[in-house]
């Protein structure tokens, strides 16, 4: 166990005794006033999501995790299965545990798997993806001022906003953390 | 990737810096019209006005300590002893805070205004017109823009602003009707059900705040106690869709503003907000020298104590006091978190050429 004051997502930290992944960050710093970090904080064992407030440069207890990145293979209901390409070995992990479900699976990617005591608890997407768009309308010649971008389907299934010249079949780069467009692939 | 390089690539993504050009201009022609100077400030100080949490940039002129400006309203309120009069100021100004985000770059472009004869209840009005002019001023500029087929320019975003509802993030953002105004106080009772006369004192506003879940520590200030238990308990329960003040300020956070004589509890500050974030904070501007000195030797102090760097204390803005200043309201708005939101941006940086948040 060490003591940190870096508070950062994917964080697994001691908090009232148990252990909580920080799942979402924020900060805070009011006109006048001090510096915070406002956080999400879920719980491991309970799966309860809970506020808090801690005050930058306070010391918290980060936990002794494990990661190692993993390949995508596939999704059986709720269950997400990934396989190290190392040891082969496999591991289901719940939808739940990854940011934007199967927005971003895709088996030529890589993900690194965060474990504690062995069990996988959060699995951190690539910052960026490249991905197939399988469906997005024609631009219309001389629209090109009016609509700045469209939407587009991408193989994952998630929609997001590309500019008008990309067609469907293209393959593209994705920023996973803000659903944006990033360029052509 | 830079920004020069990914605009290179994406045209469509210039229309956000446009909508803070056009913000700046407009904002420019709404006080010209008011017949309002513009005050061109410096950007370095010899001495600031002693507030314990203001993380400066230090820089050296020969041997001598200085500071990148963090707001103007020395200057400001200098300049109102000198007998300028009703005038405003648009200036980058800088924060040495040990984090950016979203929210946050060490530099950023302020505005301030000061409205004489006037309250803190006036500049709520103010940013009401001001807004009320801003954003189809805003939409003519855009249209103009996108006459001119240089760049791709989303009629959409045109509309909005001409419509005064503009979309932010998955809300929209009513700007047509007046804003809301919440006292602290009533946001105190109606949220927490605490009176701040029974938080007066610091060991016990920490142990209620404690017991309402605020992860505030034993031994720490007033002042943090408040912004950790707003922060977490009443910010978020604010609305998101429509364009709101705060104002009656704890007097424990009130450097610079005039106490409310109604209640020696609360100063005459107000802050506004659009989307949850603070856009602006403003002030029934304190005008008492001796006030003035003693809160900021009580600000000295407190930086002291908590182990942080001395300031240069700015005795020329009490000496400013001293000669008399007219009653007068001011208040600073940071243009841009208004950018960003006006065009539906998620982040500050993405409305900056040349953000230090892609710095290596």
């Amino acid at each position: 166990m060490a003591g940190t004051t870096d508070v950062r997502r994917g964080m697994i930290i001691l908090y009232n005794n148990e252990p909580h992944i920080i799942i979402e960050k924020e900060f805070y710093s009011p006109g006048k006033g001090g510096a915070f970090n406002r956080v999400k904080l879920k719980s491991i064992k309970s799966g309860k999501i809970l506020s808090q407030t801690f005050k930058s440069g306070e010391k918290l207890e980060e936990l002794e995790i494990s990661t190692s990145t993993m390949q995508f293979l596939y999704v059986d209901g709720d269950i997400a299965y990934f396989m190290s390409p190392e040891t082969f070995d496999q591991v289901g992990i719940n939808l739940e545990l990854i940011p934007g479900n199967t927005d971003f699976l895709h088996t030529e990617a890589k993900y690194i798997v965060t474990s504690y005591d062995g069990e996988p608890i959060y699995v951190q997407m690539p910052p960026k993806i490249s991905l197939v768009i399988t469906e997005t309308p024609d631009a219309v010649k001389g629209d090109s001022v009016s609509n700045a971008t469209k939407e587009a389907i991408l193989e994952t299934g998630v929609k997001i906003n590309v500019p008008l010249f990309i067609k469907t079949g293209d393959k593209i780069i994705v920023n996973t953390e803000d659903y944006t467009y990033f360029s052509k692939a | 990737m830079k920004t020069w390089q990914n605009l290179q690539a994406n045209p469509h993504l210039f229309q956000r810096y446009f909508v803070k050009e056009y913000l700046i201009q407009s904002v420019r022609e709404f006080f010209l019209q008011k017949s309002y100077h513009e005050l061109e400030s410096p950007i370095l100080a010899e001495a600031l006005p002693q507030e314990r949490y203001l993380n400066v940039f230090n820089v050296k002129l020969k041997e001598k300590a200085a500071y990148i400006i963090p707001t103007t309203e020395t200057y400001n309120k200098k300049i109102l002893a000198a007998g300028l009069g009703e005038h405003f100021v648009i200036t980058k100004v800088a924060r040495n805070m040990e984090e950016t985000g979203p929210n946050h770059l060490p530099e950023f472009t302020m505005l301030e205004w000061y409205h004489l004869n006037a309250n803190y209840k006036d500049l709520m009005t103010d940013t009401e017109d001001l807004f009320n002019f801003l954003l189809p001023q805003i939409a003519d500029k855009l249209l103009s823009e996108r006459e001119l087929r240089r760049f791709p320019i989303d009629l959409s975003l045109i509309e909005a602003l001409g419509a005064k509802k503009i979309v932010y993030k998955e809300n929209i953002i009513d700007f047509s009707k007046g804003f809301l105004r919440f006292s602290i106080p009533e946001l105190l009772t109606d949220h927490l059900k605490i009176s701040l006369e029974e938080i007066q004192d610091t060991r016990q506003f920490i142990k209620k705040a404690q017991s309402l879940g605020v992860n505030v520590k034993q031994d720490e200030s007033w002042q943090i106690c408040y912004e950790m238990l707003f922060a977490q308990l009443i910010e978020p329960k604010l609305p998101q869709n429509t364009p709101f003040f705060i104002y009656d300020f704890p007097k424990q956070i009130c450097v610079l503003t005039a106490p409310k004589k109604e209640n020696p509890n609360v100063c005459e500050r107000v802050e506004f907000f659009i989307a949850g974030q603070e856009i602006g904070n403003g002030y029934t501007e304190l005008l008492d020298p001796m006030l003035q000195k003693k809160n900021f030797d009580l600000e000295q102090k407190a930086r002291k104590n908590l182990g942080l760097e001395p300031i240069n204390y700015d005795y020329d803005l009490v000496e400013a006091l001293k000669s008399g200043l007219p009653p007068v309201a001011g208040i600073g708005m940071g243009l841009d978190r208004i950018a960003a939101i006006l065009s539906n941006t998620k982040s500050i940086a993405d409305v900056n050429y040349f953000p230090a948040s892609e710095w290596k």
